[in-house]
């Protein structure tokens, strides 16, 4: 995910963030990576390194920045509002660079918030290696990166993420503002509520008006609030058509759909982005369109977010009949919209994050994905392989709380995708 | 803070304590230094009236549980707790990554016995140590339940001696370790006991490590930082060619708490105040910047000459950090060597080259 489009040759032309953002060693600071396919085959991603023996070389990257994928003969052609997402992201990040300072966050981040104190934010993919060195935009060949001038990020939620921000950051001399967002039982209480508003109030706010030149904007904060709000509901209404057969889009669509609603949540043009979306969507299900065209499987992939690489694996599914229909990260802010106030605008960012940071408990997660799985007619798991889901307690979890449902990861002893379809399809089908 | 329901089925039927499960460091360490056993500092916690309390690897408030006359024994598996009267954790996701998540071994128990978790602020500033306070308090609430007792204020003057007592003899191991004519595998054993056994038998534990004074001991100085699972890689590392003058290990130095602060008259908040001025600790998300800073006064204090990063397989809390800390320690002059345990804990030859490769370019 990313707030800044590749250029036509895939390279990342970022450097002109605001005078606050740009980092105050120049361009020798800049810096240009290489390729950043190998370093996630070496991480051994989904995409990279597990699947790596059907990908194509000239294949288009998968990820936020454009949220497109490439279309082959079993999947249906690409949505047109993945196509505006890079449009989209590519306004912001004009934005962006009239003088506004750079700051990156993590997948969860008070965004509304640190917008409306007149940011611009990034959320960079770090490399899966523990080598700062490493740290890059998503799917990209190659990238310039900006170093920004405050990271921000939530310490519940990625362990991996946080602690290669925390390098990234001692690396370029940058602070690092960490929220901590617990959520011991899985649920909200009013107490962690104070704690993290208190964090806002005393800690990332001062820091980023200190930052950015600017007082927080109160009343754009809470337009934020209601924006993001409006964005939500939406993304739910977007998660309902999922259990439409067949599926209209994609748990993989989604996941490159997230983009502006982690960055830009706040934004007018976030909701309508998501508004056209949910039209374009409704058009295919009342014309019948799959997004896999001979679905007759229908998969729940129990992911974390994938910034890049995904999109072999979603051809190499679609060729077989299966369509994953929804991810444990799109689900991520559903009932989000619920605790969301404009009128409270500080309460309800610390509520949002909170939320979102509950999704680390293990039973929220086993309650959520089982509920949907239900929901959306689900005939099997994917489960990411630990080396590449540090965040996402998956492998070990019992999979008795998924109610007996067929799972598989690349971890899965003697067992291949292609067994583990062939036997989603046989039980699904004993006839045939 | 986050509690769960369970049974007392389970701890009826097995009341005592299963030696199938001991601490890891159990052996030869356990009869050469004579450290109680698991069973035997149960019993000797009940004949003192207090609950026994199985508690998750982390910062466990001591002072805490024993002024509600509870005692924590830190176990490293959760089979067998029948023994136990509450299960405490910390909900803290790093914690988490040792083994299994912490909260989703506990939603994966649903029998005995009951389940407490409490959330180490990662941060240490105002707010956090405001957050941490309530913390205490609730869980105070929680073990006055377990025990149904409530602190008092003698209570709480007891159990800051007694803890405290026992805190100042395991800092006082590392001041004078150099006179403790123990192995290091022996020393660090004992300074592990200290999450388990009572404060009075650490103070007598401690009292049996032999002194035998030596001018210089063997091998070359180093600190050894990261997490262990099995103390036998301190005698592989023996072997090599170093010893261990001082760690920076998640079961050793790093879990130290600073004496209280006696001017703090609420013990909540003096406990609040002893752990947030605790040592950088990656499970509590310190900065990298403030992890390199102990570490260089580590080998600065204790006159080492290279720093030792040693940690499991893919274990993330420290594997993440390790390159950011070795560069951070590097540029302050000190030579860094990381190793890898393998999959069992162990440290084999191929583990260990690059500490001989260290140790070979100095002669």
């Amino acid at each position: 995910m990313t707030g800044v489009p590749p250029d036509e040759k895939g390279t990342r032309q970022e450097g002109r963030a605001g005078p606050a953002g740009d980092d105050p060693r120049g361009g020798p600071e800049r810096r240009e990576y290489a390729s950043r396919r190998g370093r996630r085959a070496r991480a051994g991603g989904l995409g990279g390194g597990l699947f790596s023996g059907r990908r194509r070389s000239t294949a288009a990257p998968s990820n936020h920045g454009s949220g497109a994928r490439s279309a082959g003969p079993a999947l249906a052609p690409g949505l047109r509002a993945a196509d505006r997402t890079a449009e989209l992201l590519a306004g912001f990040a004009q934005d962006g660079r009239r003088a506004r300072p750079l700051v990156w966050v993590s997948a969860v981040a008070p965004a509304a918030l640190l917008e409306a104190l007149g940011c611009h934010l990034v959320r960079p993919d770090l490399a899966g290696d523990a080598d700062p060195d490493t740290v890059g935009l998503a799917g990209r060949r190659a990238v310039h990166l900006s170093s920004p001038g405050l990271v921000v990020c939530v310490t519940n939620t990625d362990l991996g993420e946080r602690t290669r921000f925390e390098a990234l950051a001692d690396q370029r001399g940058r602070t690092v503002i960490a929220l901590d967002t617990p959520t011991p039982d899985g649920h909200v209480h009013d107490a962690e509520v104070g704690y993290v508003v208190r964090q806002l109030e005393e800690e990332l706010i001062p820091a980023a008006e200190r930052f950015s030149g600017h007082r927080l904007d109160r009343l754009r904060f809470g337009d934020a609030i209601r924006y993001t709000g409006d964005a939500l509901t939406i993304w739910t209404r977007i998660v309902d058509r999922l259990a439409h057969r067949p599926v209209p889009v994609t748990g993989f669509d989604l996941v490159r759909l997230m983009g502006p609603l982690i960055t830009h949540p706040g934004r007018p043009e976030t909701t309508d982005f998501y508004r056209r979306l949910l039209a374009e969507i409704d058009e295919r299900v009342t014309a019948g369109v799959g997004a896999v065209r001979a679905e007759r499987i229908r998969l729940f992939w129990d992911d974390a977010p994938v910034f890049g690489g995904t999109g072999a694996l979603e051809r190499r599914l679609a060729d077989e009949g299966a369509a994953v229909v929804a991810g444990t990260s799109a689900l991520a802010w559903l009932g989000a919209r619920d605790v969301l106030d404009p009128d409270e605008p500080l309460l309800s960012m610390a509520r949002l994050l909170l939320y979102q940071a509950r999704l680390q408990h293990p039973q929220v997660r086993a309650r959520l994905r089982a509920d949907y799985a239900d929901r959306l007619g689900v005939d099997g798991f994917l489960l990411r392989p630990g080396t590449s889901g540090e965040n996402e307690p998956l492998a070990g979890y019992p999979l008795s709380s998924h109610r007996g449902y067929a799972a598989w990861s690349p971890d899965s002893d003697g067992d291949t995708l292609e067994r583990f379809l062939q036997r989603v399809a046989a039980a699904r089908n004993p006839a045939g | 803070m986050g509690t769960f329901e369970a049974t007392r089925q389970e701890q009826q039927a097995d009341p005592a304590p299963s030696e199938s499960a001991p601490p890891r460091w159990s052996g030869s360490t356990r009869a050469a230094v004579g450290i109680p056993t698991l069973r035997d500092t149960v019993d000797r916690a009940r004949a003192q009236a207090l609950r026994p309390v199985a508690t998750l690897p982390g910062f466990l408030p001591r002072v805490l549980l024993r002024a509600h006359h509870c005692h924590g024994c830190e176990v490293t598996r959760l089979q067998g707790l029948a023994w136990a009267d509450a299960l405490l954790g910390q909900d803290n996701l790093l914690a988490a990554r040792d083994g299994q998540a912490a909260a989703d071994v506990f939603g994966g128990l649903t029998e005995w016995p009951p389940r407490v978790l409490y959330h180490l602020p990662a941060g240490r500033g105002r707010v956090h140590r405001a957050y941490l306070t309530e913390q205490l308090r609730t869980l105070g609430d929680i073990l006055t339940e377990i025990s149904d007792h409530r602190a008092t204020d003698l209570d709480w003057h007891e159990a800051f001696t007694a803890e405290g007592l026992a805190d100042a003899a395991i800092a006082e191991i590392y001041r004078t370790r150099h006179r403790i004519g123990a192995s290091d595998r022996d020393v660090l054993a004992v300074v592990r006991s200290r999450w388990t056994l009572l404060p009075d038998d650490v103070l007598t534990t401690i009292s049996r490590l032999p002194e035998e004074p030596r001018s210089v001991l063997p091998g070359v100085p180093v600190v050894l930082s990261g997490t262990l699972t099995r103390l036998d890689v301190v005698d592989n590392l023996n072997n090599a060619g170093v010893r261990v003058c001082a760690d920076d290990l998640s079961t050793g130095s790093r879990r130290l708490l600073p004496s209280p602060d006696a001017s703090i008259a609420d013990p909540y908040e003096r406990i609040a105040d002893q752990i947030i001025r605790a040592p950088a600790d990656p499970l509590r998300a310190d900065a990298v910047t403030d992890r390199v800073a102990r570490l260089v006064e580590l080998l600065g204090t204790y006159r080492a000459d290279a720093l030792v990063i040693v940690h499991p397989p893919g274990y993330q809390l420290e594997e993440r950090y390790a390159h950011a800390v070795a560069r951070g320690v590097g540029r302050h002059g000190w030579p860094v060597i990381r190793l890898v345990l393998d999959g069992e804990g162990g440290l084999g030859t191929r583990a260990l080259a690059p500490l001989r490769e260290y140790l070979e370019g100095r002669s």
